[in-house]
């Protein structure tokens, strides 16, 4: 089956083999084609040998990579103000792995200068409420309620003088309850309005 | 580590300011107290004197929309209708301080000469359109009024003055 496999496909199937991808019987295809067939043993070296090179010790890597910028530029990126539960867990977990070294910026976040103004104003608008709703009728309550007074005027008059160039004046009050009505003439040469 | 934000507001200012807040209330009223009775003192001494000019014409029906306050006194006035509310003066006065006020062509002039035991005495001088003046010094008390009737010399029209005082 192999001898009917151009190079190119003989080629894929071997690397496909060395990466775990066969399926089905390609697997015992590539093996009996490496029992027999030295050109596929050679592609298969070929790939062993190509692997090894790209192989990278990561250990010393790793070591040898500065990761304190990294943590810097991650500082930069976080918003400003209190942490959120999750960014809290994350940078928790993160700090016990990386080396700070400008610790003052984990630093808990500084109130805000809003923060103490509008407290107390929150607090005293509660306690404002508090009072209209509850003390303030209460006391309300406890004070006897004013007696409208509804007292009728007195009209009684006490006439001092009277001093009229008219040919007659006159007075007239039935009772205190209705008002006095001082009646008199205006003189001649009038210019009624 | 999860941080609410609760926590920025402290409770110490806030307890601070409830109680800030509580103190002010308690004591308000007696901050407006004071000056009501400061201001009950100083209006004591000013009596606020109301005249109402109203003219009817002999023979005439019906009044106008602000005259019919006064309808009672105008139902008094035998012979005349057609009421007509032509000004209104609102005027306060303390003792010697008068005020005038020129209306229908008569002038009105109201003096406070004295104000004690609950009783005015006002001189209210109606000079009529010939020139001629018509004094009235009477005592009212608080509530009380009079009513000055002017008329004219050949009778076709009546001046009403209706003269209140209150304090």
């Amino acid at each position: 089956m192999g001898a009917k496999m151009t190079p190119s496909e003989r080629e894929q199937l071997i690397q496909r083999y060395y990466d775990g991808e066969t399926i089905g019987r390609e697997s015992e295809l590539v093996e009996e084609m490496l029992r027999t067939e030295p050109e596929a043993q050679e592609i298969l070296e070929k790939l062993v040998m190509l692997s090894d090179n790209i192989k990278i010790d990561l250990g010393a890597a790793v070591a040898a990579e500065d990761f304190s910028e990294y943590w810097d530029n991650i500082q930069r990126r976080l918003p400003e103000g209190p942490l959120s539960g999750e960014v809290a867990t994350v940078a928790d977990a993160a700090s016990s792995a990386v080396v700070m070294r400008k610790g003052r910026r984990m630093a808990p976040p500084r109130r805000p200068w809003l923060a103490w103004v509008l407290g107390p104003a929150l607090g005293a608008a509660a306690a404002a409420l508090i009072m209209a709703l509850f003390v303030l009728p209460a006391s309300r309550q406890q004070a006897p309620a004013p007696v409208a007074e509804v007292v009728a005027p007195d009209h009684t008059i006490e006439i001092d003088s009277i001093e009229s160039d008219g040919p007659l004046v006159m007075v007239m009050q039935e009772n205190s309850e209705q008002p006095a009505i001082i009646w008199f003439v205006e003189t001649d040469a009038e210019t009624e309005g | 580590m999860k941080q609410s934000r609760n926590q920025y507001w402290g409770l110490g200012p806030r307890l601070l300011a409830a109680a800030l807040a509580t103190v002010a209330l308690v004591a308000s009223p007696s901050l407006i107290e004071e000056p009501k009775l400061v201001a009950d003192a100083q209006a004591a001494d000013v009596v606020s004197v109301t005249v109402d000019v109203v003219r009817g014409t002999k023979g005439a029906q019906g009044s106008d929309q602000r005259s019919n306050k006064h309808r009672s006194v105008l139902a008094r006035v035998p012979g005349y209708g057609g009421w007509k509310f032509l000004d209104a003066l609102n005027l306060k006065l303390s003792v010697g301080t008068s005020a005038d006020r020129a209306v229908a062509g008569r002038k009105v002039q109201v003096s406070l000469e004295s104000f004690a035991g609950g009783k005015a005495r006002t001189r209210v001088v109606v000079t009529d359109p010939n020139g001629k003046p018509h004094k009235i010094t009477s005592t009212l008390g608080k509530g009380g009024t009079t009513v000055l009737t002017a008329q004219s010399a050949g009778g076709r029209e009546v001046h009403l003055f209706i003269v209140t005082v209150r304090w």
